[in-house]
């Protein structure tokens, strides 16, 4: 679990990451030794990607970019050390409630996630990208829309997966795997930050991240105070989670847009040290990594990268994923670890957080200057490509030029994670479905999805018309 | 300046400037989609690989158009101020940290580069030269030792 906190807080390094370099050292233990360990790095991993977010404002891990929105600004405030800690508890909170989910409702998920086809998928891509776009863009959706569309186009460059055609690569060999988003995230989270730091755009520019107390007593109760988000976001969390391939960061982003959607007036707005901002993507990634399990274990079919890799492994420790493995009490025991795990994640948590809070102590220009070069080692990290450390400069300067322009970064960050998604389903769902886009429309599921992304379009127009004629 | 002062051809290019990212990039998109090849085995219910490049293209070009339109209707622009010397020495110093990487090796091209940077950060030498050294060693241990990635090294 250290080994999770410890490569999940290194941006650049992912969970998924994390999980591929435990796995060769697992196999030299016992089955349930080695299986402790995975599980054990795949939920902390996660929880470990907020401690950069929060502090340095660069997402540890993809999961974690919607906490740089309101842990980053309350760590300016002086709370970095009580945001971690109420991040951390709900998170625990959010693994618990995906675990418990995960035992009682195993089946039934995991035979409505079946139910999902491409073009349920696409709505679901859809749906996440939108409300991405309306939670981090703020008075400006319009702009944010425009950005993701730029993230969207920007995830088109390299070989097309379905042709294999190359697509705005122009001979560029490097260019033919594509912009990967992850040093594009550190880019433009992390390498803009320093950039407009030191030159004084950023307007928190004399501002650094202070730890500050752990304060107990006060984030229990502000925990206690918004537990029906906790839930929500667990709940979220479980039933993103569940489908195949959507993951612990469309998980967060869609906990972070329904929690900002149902709060009549926050305050502070999100996106400005908001608590529900910070408890709702940590309770939902974390229940998010529960439920990948459930599609994983029921019917052997991975719920997100970290379960593909930890199934591949699960044939080296003899466990066949299905029905049987319910019968063989193997489920109960992958149970039973994935719960202890949650309660071990506090103390492994709370030891990342008071190592971290110790960096963030150190002068600006220091820390900054690690910043950059950890940067530039997490980008090359990836692929041991340099093409990466370019792409991460890159879009590190244009980070810069974005936010001069007040255009928010999230929505295209997000546009490079949904992007492929949307265009694999839609293009094989038009295949399926002899090229009818009318099918979109015809299952209850996308029904239920565009009736949701209507909402989600018309619900703030609709408030600001009426918010209008009262004026 | 003032908006409202300003000559007609200033209104239009402060119109225009924060609205070039999505013009450039919508243009680019959309001219460089035609020269996708289509291959000949496409599925005839595939609409293929320029699909989307052209959408996305033509929806950008007309963001750009509408931000235009917007700024030029409300006379609400923000203008790009021009940058200031302490990011383009920054940036040029990150930029020649990656181009050595090749070719001084790691250790060499980060432990010049942290010197440098956090003298221009107002750092004292003894303390930049203490947390270079440390820098450098925590990497070397956690990549190179612990992960085995293989972090650029001189070549000879």
């Amino acid at each position: 679990m250290t080994f999770g906190i410890f490569v999940g807080s290194t941006p650049g390094l992912t969970a998924t990451m994390a999980v591929a370099l435990i796995i060769p050292f697992s196999f030299q233990l016992e089955k349930e030794a080695a299986l402790a360990m995975v599980i054990g790095v795949s939920f902390t991993a996660i929880f470990a990607g907020d401690i950069p977010a929060t502090f340095l404002r660069i997402p540890g891990t993809p999961a974690s970019a919607a906490a740089t929105l309101d842990a980053h600004h309350l760590a300016l405030k002086g709370k970095g050390k009580q945001t971690l800690l109420v991040n951390l508890l709900c998170s625990t909170l959010g693994g618990v409630l995906g675990v418990v989910m995960l035992i009682v409702l195993a089946p039934q998920l995991a035979a409505f996630a079946l139910e999902f086809g491409p073009f349920e998928y696409f709505w679901l891509c859809i749906t996440g990208l939108i409300l991405g776009v309306t939670v981090s863009s703020g008075r400006r959706p319009f702009v944010g829309l425009s950005a993701a569309g730029l993230g969207f186009a920007f995830s088109l460059v390299g070989v097309d997966p379905l042709t294999n055609q190359s697509r705005f690569v122009f001979n560029i060999g490097e260019l033919s795997e594509g912009l990967n988003f992850i040093p594009a995230m550190i880019g433009l989270f992390g390498m803009s930050e320093v950039l407009k730091t030191v030159v004084g755009d950023s307007a928190d520019r004399h501002k650094t991240p202070v730890p500050g107390p752990f304060r107990l007593r006060e984030s229990l109760s502000i925990i206690l105070r918004h537990f029906p988000t906790v839930v929500q976001s667990a709940i979220t969390g479980t039933a993103i989670g569940a489908l195949p391939g959507a993951g612990a960061d469309i998980a967060a982003w869609g906990a972070y847009g329904v929690s900002e959607k149902t709060t009549l007036k926050p305050n502070p707005p999100f996106g400005q040290g908001n608590w529900k901002g910070v408890i709702s993507p940590t309770g939902a990634n974390n229940s998010a990594v529960a439920a990948a399990w459930i599609p994983a274990l029921v019917f052997g079919v991975p719920g997100d990268a970290v379960t593909a890799i930890v199934l591949g492994a699960f044939l080296v420790y003899d466990i066949t994923p299905g029905p049987t493995l319910f019968e063989s009490g193997n489920a109960d025991f992958i149970f039973s670890i994935a719960l202890i795990t949650q309660v071990f994640l506090i103390p492994a948590g709370i030891l990342g957080i008071l190592f971290f809070s110790q960096i963030a102590k150190l002068p600006r220009g220091i820390i900054l200057t690690a910043v950059v070069i950890f940067s530039v080692v997490g980008a090359f990290a990836m692929n041991n490509s340099l093409t990466d450390v370019w792409v991460m400069f890159g879009f590190g300067i244009f980070g810069v030029l974005l936010e001069r322009q007040r255009v928010p970064l999230a929505p295209l960050i997000l546009g490079m994670i949904l992007g492929p998604k949307i265009e694999e389903y839609l293009r094989t769902g038009l295949i399926s479905y002899r090229g009818e886009f009318s099918a979109a429309f015809t299952s209850h599921i996308s029904r239920a999805f565009v009736i949701l992304l209507a909402g989600i379009v018309l619900f703030p127009l609709l408030r600001f018309l009426r918010k209008k004629r009262v004026n | 300046m003032s908006s409202n002062k300003a000559s007609p051809v200033t209104k239009l290019f402060n119109a225009c400037s924060p609205a070039l990212v999505w013009l450039l990039s919508g243009f680019y998109f959309l001219v460089f989609s035609f020269d996708i090849s289509v291959p000949l085995t496409l599925d005839k219910f595939d609409p293929g690989p320029t699909l989307l490049p052209r959408l996305l293209g033509a929806g950008l070009l007309c963001g750009g158009l509408v931000q235009i339109l917007h700024n030029l209707l409300v006379a609400q622009t923000s203008q790009i101020h021009p940058a200031k010397h302490g990011s383009a020495r920054l940036a040029t110093t990150v930029f020649f940290f990656i181009l050595l990487l090749p070719v001084a090796g790691f250790h060499v091209t980060a432990a010049m580069f942290s010197i440098i940077f956090m003298f221009l950060m107002k750092v004292g030498w003894l303390r930049a030269i203490l947390s270079t050294t440390i820098i450098v060693v925590v990497i070397h241990l956690i990549f190179i030792e612990i992960f085995m990635i293989a972090l650029p090294s001189i070549p000879f």
